[in-house]
């Protein structure tokens, strides 16, 4: 019988599912082939680019493309799993219309905001960004000059790009687009514990007797969790899965305990169970006696708008984050009106509902992993409800063990390793330092070998801020990496588009397609992505995951780092930094940013010999070292010996990721308890050594309502989420043609009743009006996302409808995360 | 301003060829089983006689593909389908003929899906591994 390379293939995708499967293939004639040269590809690892689950994939490589990929069997997060974001990525990369040079808007041949994007050269576009970047530095210095990046940047890239506008431009407006999706996860942990990210990791998946998800959709948004999580749920039948939300999605399909609430009323909810667990004498006193501290917050802190809005003018105690130690009786006091009762009229939610999801928490003898995303993080109240989860887990001393685990998810592939990690906010340095702290900045400074003082203390403009900047002409200078603002953001009417259609400013978007946030600016810069360059990126369980670049970029397309590293050439110490910092320093005199960031002796140390043989490597080799290896150990070296230590570098590209702290080689799989984190002293039980005295703190924090409630003209809740296909703003996964069909636009889900009390029938087109804009769409009443009476549901990643333009920019006022779960809008026939 | 347009004729001269692993309860095993063998475009590659299938399927276009998964997810008795493979090829490479040789190896040695190591010894395997 003649075999062809068809059934070569095919066997060998047999083969893998096989083997993640655990059957064996049986041998028959049809699948025996030896022949070596049949489907030739090279296999190498990458982690998946898409979201914050981190899955491990193998990537296969032939004649400079990616060809094959699968779930990485040895991957311990997804087990050889894939899912249907990850399943096509070979061809995420070769999407028609990918950008493959800068591309400049110009009339007659020269610069013009008007003009139609021309494509040039990099020297032409550099040339440009450098008169326009030495302009306004000249005029208004640091503060007129922002950048704007996200957890889909590289460790390196994050790492290059805070170095450059911090320590070479003195500038903190840089701010990753994770301002919006993990900003008030980040208040959270500082605020109850001192230090970022989960304690837990996701082995408490296998070990959990509940899960609670609080707004989370895990079976759409982290479907390879979701599927642990299932696992657990199905081979194990004492275990209890509760489902939380304002609307009813896929995940309630395996819900035990489903609950639908009234936007907000989460607070009341959590309170509730505090009291619960208070009343019914479930509180771990022990516990609470070693590791605890009591403290109460101000109340009434607006709502993060402008100074000047009326809302935020009311408010008692606008964006305090203060708060006064109290004990646990004056804790109980302070939740005892939160009873069951108040709580199920505020929420809606049943008592005998509330009753069990608080036994699930209060009960000794349950684990309890307790899940969430953006329904607690886009909150006005994010970092208050992120403290109040933590409240319940703390009570009960049900906290960094296998299975106890308030688990906060992220969504993008390093909104941990990067953003949070690296400290890419306008208020963060590295490892968890901020700009405020002088001796933060005097540990940076001689880290990155700059003179002492020449940091800037006040932190710079967070993510929505820029835009308002922007649109007051604050901030003229303004370069997009890995992020599409222009979707994402919120209120695009009245603050996004003016700010970049500015006459006065001038927009940089680095990105591989012409998103709508590219199209609105002025000069595009085409980047290389995912393996067509070296990266590492950490997810959600503190794991650090490293890859080679495995292709190279088509075109002229460039990596981020790259375009970071090439730019600081164009800058010497003379042009940016002050005259009197060069006086008491005078080696750094006549020196480009180039020289005292990057060919600093530390970030240039590791010879390209180091690179390993078999991959290419772009920047490395253009720039005479191996660079990401520089990058990392320097970067490293801000963690290590502080409790967020990593390993060496090139231990990365041989593991599948590693859970820091790593202290001599081990990673940590749950910090703060002994036994299972090199931090905590023998003889302790649990240290919260993000706290001088090891304490978490337990905070006293009420219900506040919403910026804005249904009345009687804007009578509907507007809530705003994804869909599994289109992951964040759908920027890459709409090149995917199929994930485009699969939900080929944005709907408007509502409950049938309210569609009959309007006239209106599935399928009708309808305006979605709120105070700020519209946007037209279809009625959906059927399908896998069921609001209840009052409340719509719109998906936000599809471009030509733009949800963003109706949503509010109310933000928490503490984390300054925008509240895109809840406006009020009003739904009008077409 | 333009907003993205998004390249829904992507149509080359490639073939895609997928794996997925299909779960069923135990009991429901034999039902599933001919129902996946009555559909077309399906090859069941092997299955644990418990309730789990391998199945590799082609298409021109991967959107099949996923259509087809839909399909056996709606399928009486299936759980869940687990995404594992997907492989891209030129459609005028496939028919090429192989060599081959009598090998008795079960094709799960031959193919082990041991990635991202260091290389491998057996120069018989088909994949690179580096």
């Amino acid at each position: 019988m003649k075999l062809t390379r068809r059934d070569v293939i095919k066997a060998q995708a047999a083969a893998t599912a096989a083997a993640v499967a655990g059957i064996s293939l049986p041998a028959s004639a049809s699948n025996v082939i030896t022949s070596s040269a049949a489907n030739k590809l090279t296999w190498s690892k990458a982690p998946c680019r898409f979201c914050g689950t981190g899955c491990g994939i193998s990537v296969a490589t032939k004649d400079g493309k990616v060809v094959a990929t699968h779930g990485d069997v040895k991957a311990p997060v997804n087990k050889g799993l894939s899912c249907v974001k990850g399943y096509f990525l070979s061809k995420i990369m070769y999407g028609k219309d990918r950008i493959t040079t800068p591309m400049l808007r110009k009339t007659d041949g020269v610069y013009d905001k008007e003009g139609e994007f021309t494509p040039v050269s990099w020297n032409e576009a550099f040339d440009i960004m450098e008169q326009k970047f030495k302009k306004v530095l000249k005029e208004k210095g640091p503060e007129g000059i922002s950048m704007f990046g996200s957890g889909q940047w590289t460790v390196h890239e994050g790492y290059a790009a805070v170095k450059l506008m911090k320590a070479g431009f003195l500038s903190n407006n840089i701010d990753p687009n994770a301002r919006h999706c993990m900003a008030s996860a980040v208040g959270g942990f500082m605020r109850t514990f001192g230090i970022d990210e989960p304690m837990g990791c996701y082995d408490d998946m296998e070990a959990a007797d509940a899960f609670v998800l609080w707004g989370s959709n895990m079976a759409e948004m982290h479907p390879i969790l979701w599927t642990r999580i299932a696992d657990r749920r199905l081979s194990n039948p004492h275990v209890k899965v509760a489902v939380l939300s304002t609307f009813e999605h896929r995940s309630f399909d395996l819900a035990d305990i489903p609950a639908v609430f009234t936007p907000q009323t989460d607070m009341v909810l959590l309170n509730a169970i505090a009291n619960y667990i208070i009343e019914s004498g479930s509180v771990n006193h022990d516990f609470i006696n070693k590791h605890v501290n009591f403290r109460e917050g101000v109340i009434d802190i607006g709502y993060g708008l402008r100074p000047t809005h009326e809302l935020q003018m009311k408010a008692k105690n606008p964006n305090s984050g203060k708060s006064s130690p109290i004990d646990l009786d004056a804790f109980a006091k302070f939740v005892k009106s939160y009873t069951f009762e108040y709580a199920e009229e505020m929420s809606g939610v049943p008592a005998k509902t509330i009753e069990k999801i608080a036994k699930l928490y209060a009960d000794p003898k349950v684990k309890v992993m307790s899940l969430w995303t953006m329904g607690v993080n886009q909150h006005t109240r994010g970092v208050w409800t992120n403290n109040l989860l933590y409240n319940i887990h703390l009570l009960t001393g049900k906290i960094a063990e296998p299975g106890n685990s308030p688990f906060s998810l992220t969504g993008q592939p390093s909104a941990c390793g990067t953003a949070r990690e690296v400290g890419t906010f306008s208020h963060r340095l590295p490892a968890d330092m901020v700009v405020k702290n002088p001796k933060h900045r005097a540990l940076s400074e001689k880290l990155w070998k700059i003179p002492a003082g020449i940091l800037n203390g006040k932190p710079g403009s967070h993510a929505v801020k820029q835009i308002r900047d922007l649109k007051d002409s604050k901030i003229n200078v303004c370069w997009n990496q890995v992020n599409n603002n222009v979707q994402a953001g919120a209120n695009i009417n009245e603050e996004i588009l003016p700010g970049y259609r500015n006459p006065d400013n001038f927009i940089i978007t680095s990105d591989a397609y012409p998103t709508v946030t590219a199209e609105a600016s002025d000069l595009i810069l085409p980047s290389a992505m995912w393996v067509e360059k070296e990266g590492a990126y950490g997810n959600a369980e503190r794991r650090t995951q490293a890859w080679y670049q495995l292709v190279n970029a088509p075109g002229d397309a460039r990596s981020d780092l790259w375009q970071l590293v090439e730019f600081s050439k164009r800058f010497t110490t003379e042009e940016v930094w002050p005259a009197k910092v060069l006086a008491e320093n005078p080696e750094y005199k006549g020196k480009t940013l180039y020289e005292v960031l990057f060919k600093n002796g530390q970030v240039d140390k590791f010879p390209l010999s180091q690179i390993s043989p078999d991959y290419e490597n772009q920047e490395s080799k253009e720039h005479g070292f191996y660079l990401q290896k520089g990058l990392f150990e320097e970067y490293a070296s801000f963690g290590r010996d502080h409790g967020h230590d990593l390993a060496d570098y090139d231990t990365y590209h041989k593991v599948r990721g590693l859970r820091w702290p790593v202290v001599n080689g081990v990673e940590t799989k749950w910090r703060f308890k002994e036994g299972s984190d090199p931090y905590v002293k023998e003889g302790t039980g649990w240290q919260f050594y993000g706290k001088k005295d090891n304490k978490a703190i337990i905070f006293a924090l009420p219900y506040e309502p919403p910026a804005e409630v249904p009345d009687e003209e804007f009578d509907m809740w507007l809530s705003t989420g994804r869909v599994l296909e289109h992951w964040h703003s759908g920027s890459m996964t709409q090149r995917v043609p199929e994930l485009y069909k699969a939900v080929p636009n944005a709907l408007c889900y509502m409950n049938p009743e309210d569609a009959k009390k309007r006239g209106m029938r599935r399928g009708d087109e309808v305006k979605v009006i709120s105070r700020r804009g519209e946007i037209r769409t279809r009625i959906e009443t059927r399908g896998r996302n069921k609001p209840p009476i009052g409340l719509v549901f719109v998906p936000w990643f599809d471009a030509s409808q733009l949800i963003n333009k109706v949503t509010l920019d109310a933000t928490d006022p503490l984390s300054k995360q925008t509240d895109y779960k809840k406006c009020a809008v009003k739904i009008e026939k077409v | 301003m333009r907003t993205n347009k998004i390249a829904l004729d992507d149509v080359t001269q490639e073939s895609h060829i997928s794996s997925v692993i299909v779960y069923c309860k135990a009991e429901k095993h034999l039902e599933v089983e001919k129902a996946l063998l009555a559909q077309a475009d399906i090859d069941i590659h092997g299955s644990d006689e418990q309730g789990k299938f391998v199945v590799v399927t082609e298409a021109k276009h991967q959107g099949i593909i996923l259509d087809r998964i839909d399909l056996i997810n709606a399928l009486e008795g299936v759980v869940n389908v687990s995404m594992v493979y997907h492989q891209v090829a030129a459609v005028d490479e496939l028919d090429d003929e192989i060599d081959q040789t009598d090998s008795k190896l079960p094709i799960a040695e031959i193919y082990q899906p041991q990635l991202c190591e260091a290389p491998i010894e057996d120069a018989s395997a088909t994949q690179t591994v580096q």
